[in-house]
């Protein structure tokens, strides 16, 4: 029977993927692209446990100890960064002995280590501002000497982070484009990548496998964003029908953050018109809800009005890219809600650790270990967008400015944070799900297929790996970027989740 | 004792000599007589870092270690010095004020990644030492700031590029740049001073004088001796200079092939009226009649080897003067502590040259620069500063003589006209120290036969009476 499913409903399937999309998306059908040069081959950083995985140990690609530095360090070298105003003025060097300017790989292994150095002077015991300072300063000088090649874009985010944090900016992130500029970049984002997409269907997949055959649905979401997700659901809540009997009753409930007063709310009040607008134009029953956050950040489930009869899912995206990160009170208390309630499934979408994870690379809260991941998170995210759309230069340029430009310096900012603080989250929700009596809930091989072919559609790089039977990893070569896991809540809560209903 | 206060004004003399007329008259030496009024020193950090240093964020903890070095991160001046101890500050602005000064260890950033740099090509770890290298050749530069220069010339020494130095600069180019060190930084000069001075009380008598050079100043030391010498009572003693070659190796000890500022230097006495010879020769032997005899090793002593020291007592000299580099507190070991003292004299050059780059400069720190590859054994024989020289001027029998109230004076004079982060610190009977930025950088001290103990030399005799009577 589920073989059947398959073929009927390829059709649903790619109505899921393109719903929302500009014809761009279709243009995405190229899977040619194999012909990439990346400018950092992570291969060849291995990770020397020896060292305890400090980063600082990473290997490098084969040039002897003892080169000729006759070349580039020379004693008529014009090199002369941060020099005092009293002292001459000198061009960049021009690297004698080299017939060509520096290439493109050594120009970004240049800027690997001076990033990584600035994130060892930022850290550690031998802590110095000041050595930070004076590399970012020649960072700063190599990248506007330069020019603007993908390896050189990516450096100057993650250089413009780490003088935020040199510069101490503490204040709470915040977005900094106007948010319909940042909608409209992560739109394309979108058209771009199925980055944001993978969560969606995956956890879809889930819930619709979880619910079949329930007369009322009710899908308590953490962050109803712009709502892509769930109009993708009601799609399939329509075209699968289930033994000739109508579609159910869709009910969302989406919790806001506190703060921010009306200005937060009027999103998603507007977000909850538009899914009402579209549920009536496929005739699908639905009711939009939402509830706040207290004061403590911390999610109450009282606040969420239940019906009897009906399934509860909770729905966990976390780290939306174009809006700032959710603090892990409030998400730890979601999940502890979803306990609460007794939802039948609670799917989480979050990003995971760059590295594979027997690989070692889960050193503990060392930041330049953190710092070295994340560069090599958005280096393969970079990568991920050239590859699929190496002509499309400017909307590229817009997605890096507007979304994973902030998106880097608020990972770079949190990764700092967390070596400060101690607390270590890296390795995911997992660990907090399973110590909470959450159970793993298997994803089916057609979640799992569903999710090879929409990637397949977009480029060969992006892979599915099922790591665990209840977790999807979404990677772009071997780089793992995010993680969609399916979980139900402890069985043990159910008759006290019963007694809510109103 | 007035021809302390024109010394300066002999080198355009010097530099007249009609022999060597292509050398530039450093006029700004002579026209420039408040050479030192106040000038910030120019190693200031970019000014988009330099607030951080002035405001330091709660966050960042200024404590901190770094490998092969004490925790102390502000320095604060010995008191052990002894009540008598006076200083002397040159003009302009007063030692540590702001900026980057020797106790700021965090904003030393470029020992900051040489240390750890030498650490990994110890320890053989490939994938640091390769990191490194990436970064410090970045950063190093022959012209930037101390740190940037400290950088450049740390990164040669440690990937063993064959260093230049004295030895490999043109003729020319190495005199005007011993000239011109001598004349914008107290380095060389105030311990040349107080060694003049001494030599001057020495030979207040007597019709003949030797002088053993073991020097580093290339002759630039003996015009302002000579011409003081003019105007001793009772005219000049004819004079013989020995230039030895004993420490030759150690740093500024060496010149390029066959430069002799013999001749020159004979053809200046014959213009004063002095009876000067110059001879190539070794220490030790005998005195020729009756003749002061005063051995000069200024910085050179610790390369000499270990029979130098034998073959000066050997010589029953009148005076010795010893200066040397002196051993900071609580200094590193190693390559960090070669690493630190370049620093000292990096900030210290950049102070002199006033932030300029010139040809001089470029020559006078690359020839520094050697003493980041001195091999471990200058520790055992050159290095612990004034306590450890005492141990061997003892052991080698000689006693330690103070310095007169008016040598002090001169030096003190002298060093007035340099940056005000320099400071001479004195004693009683003990050396005259030359501190940088509250840092002990030399010492110059005396010291004469001990005559009642037996010598390590073989054939010492007790009894020359007319040496007696000298003390």
């Amino acid at each position: 029977m589920r073989t059947a499913e398959m073929e009927v409903d390829m059709e649903g399937i790619m109505e899921l993927a393109f719903l929302g999309c500009s014809s761009n998306a279709a243009a995405a059908g190229d899977l040619w692209c194999r012909d990439w040069s990346p400018a950092i081959e992570w291969d060849r950083f291995p990770v020397d446990d020896e060292f305890h995985g400090q980063f600082e140990y990473y290997g490098l690609p084969c040039s002897p100890v003892h080169q000729d530095w006759s070349t580039s360090v020379s004693a008529t070298s014009t090199n002369c960064p941060g020099t005092p105003l009293d002292e001459q003025p000198q061009p960049l060097p021009q690297q004698a002995g080299t017939e060509s300017s520096v290439s493109d790989d050594e120009q970004g292994l240049r800027l690997v280590h001076l990033l990584m150095a600035v994130a060892e002077a930022l850290s550690g015991a031998d802590k110095s501002r000041y050595l930070a300072g004076v590399i970012l300063v020649r960072l700063r000088e190599l990248l506007a000497a330069g020019g603007s090649s993908s390896m050189e874009r990516l450096a100057e985010h993650f250089t413009d982070a780490l003088q935020g944090l040199l510069d101490g900016c503490r204040q709470p992130e915040e977005p900094p484009h106007q948010p319909s500029e940042a909608l409209e970049a992560f739109q394309m984002l979108q058209d771009m990548s199925p980055y944001v997409k993978f969560g969606h269907f995956t956890a879809n997949q889930a819930i619709l496998e979880a619910v079949a055959g329930e007369r009322r649905v009710h899908v308590v979401d953490y962050d109803v964003m712009e709502g892509v997700q769930w109009a993708a659901l009601m799609q399939a809540l329509v075209s699968r029908p289930q033994d000739g009997a109508p579609p159910p009753h869709l009910r969302i409930t989406t919790v806001t953050r506190c703060g921010g007063g009306r200005r937060s709310v009027s999103p998603v009040l507007e977000t909850g018109r538009r899914l009402s607008a579209f549920a009536a134009s496929i005739g699908l029953p639905f009711t939009f809800g939402h509830c706040r956050l207290d004061g403590d950040e911390k999610f109450r489930p009282e606040a969420v009005k239940l019906v009897k009869g009906e399934a509860v899912v909770f729905n966990c995206a976390l780290h939306p890219p174009h809006l700032p990160p959710h603090t892990s009170t409030s998400v730890s208390s979601f999940l502890a809600g979803a306990g609460v309630l007794g939802a039948r499934v609670v799917t989480v979408v979050e990003e995971t650790a760059a590295a594979f994870s027997g690989s070692g690379g889960g050193g503990g809260g060392d930041f330049v270990g953190l710092f070295m991941e994340e560069l090599k998170r958005y280096s393969a995210m970079w990568d991920s967008l050239e590859a699929g759309f190496p002509k499309h230069g400017k909307s590229r340029g817009v997605v890096e400015r507007m979304i994973l430009g902030p998106m880097i310096a608020g990972a770079v900012r949190r990764a700092y944070l967390r070596q400060e603080d101690g607390v270590d989250k890296r390795e995911g929700w997992a660990e907090w799900m399973e110590a909470a009596g959450f159970s793993r809930v298997g994803l089916s091989f057609f979640n799992l297929c569903q999710s090879r072919l929409l990637l397949g559609l977009f480029n060969d790089g992006y892979r599915v790996e099922e790591e665990t039977p209840n977790n999807l990893v979404f990677c772009w070569k071997t780089c793992r970027l995010l993680s969609a896991s399916v979980w139900s809540a402890p069985a043990i809560e159910w008759p006290a989740a019963r007694s809510f209903s109103s | 004792m007035d021809w302390m206060e024109d010394s300066v004004s002999f080198f355009p003399t010097f530099l007249d000599d009609p022999y060597y007329n292509d050398i530039p008259h450093f006029e700004w030496w002579s026209q420039d007589q408040n050479q030192n009024q106040s000038f910030p020193v120019p190693a200031a950090p970019p000014a988009a870092v330099d607030p951080q240093l002035e405001t330091p964020k709660s966050e960042f903890s200024k404590k901190r270690k770094l490998p092969a070095n004490p925790p102390a991160v502000q320095r604060r001046r010995p008191g052990n010095e002894g009540n008598s101890e006076k200083k002397t500050h040159g003009k302009g602005s007063s030692g540590n004020a702001g900026g980057i000064s020797g106790g700021n260890r965090e904003a030393r950033w470029a020992e900051q990644l040489l240390n750890p740099l030498a650490a990994a090509i110890g320890a053989g770890n490939v994938s640091r030492v390769q990191h490194l290298l990436y970064v410090l050749q970045e950063l190093a530069s022959p012209t930037g700031d101390a740190n940037h220069r400290l950088a450049f010339y740390g990164l040669q020494a440690l990937t063993r590029r064959p260093a230049g130095g004295y030895v490999m600069t043109e003729a020319r180019a190495f005199r005007s740049a011993v000239i011109k060190f001598h004349e914008v930084s107290p380095w060389f000069a105030v311990p040349n001073c107080l060694a003049n001075a001494a030599i001057m009380s020495a030979a207040a008598e007597g019709n003949r004088l030797h002088v053993v050079d073991a020097g580093v100043s290339h002759g630039v030391q003996w015009p302002t001796l000579l011409e003081a010498l003019t105007r001793r009572a009772g005219g000049p003693p004819a004079m013989r200079l020995t230039v030895v070659g004993a420490g030759a190796t150690a740093p500024f000890g060496s010149a390029p092939a066959g430069y002799d500022f013999g001749p020159q230097l004979m053809r200046y006495a014959k213009s004063i009226d002095l009876d000067l010879r110059v001879e190539r020769g070794e220490a030790g032997g005998r005195r020729e009649g009756e003749e002061t005899v005063v051995v000069c090793a200024q910085f050179r002593a610790g390369r000499a080897g270990l029979g130098f020291l034998r073959a000066v007592r050997e010589m029953e000299p009148d005076l010795v003067v010893l200066s040397e580099g002196e051993e900071g507190e609580g200094e590193g070991e190693g390559f960090g502590r070669r690493a630190e003292l370049m620093w000292k004299f990096l900030e210290s050059t950049s102070a002199a040259f006033k932030g300029k780059e010139c040809e001089e400069r470029r020559a006078v720190e690359g020839e520094a620069a050697r003493v980041l590859e001195e091999g471990e054994s200058w520790e055992a024989d050159g290095g612990g500063g004034r306590e450890r020289w005492r141990e061997r001027m003892g052991a080698a029998g000689f006693k330690e003589k103070g310095f007169g109230e008016e040598a002090v004076e001169a030096g003190r004079a002298l060093l007035r006209k340099f940056d005000g982060n320099w400071e001479m610190r004195s004693a009683g009977d003990g050396p005259v120290g030359l501190w940088w930025k509250g840092q002990p950088v030399s010492f110059c001290s005396l010291w004469k036969p001990i005559w009642h103990k037996a010598a390590p030399a073989a054939d010492m005799t007790y009894g020359g009476g007319s040496s007696i009577t000298r003390h």
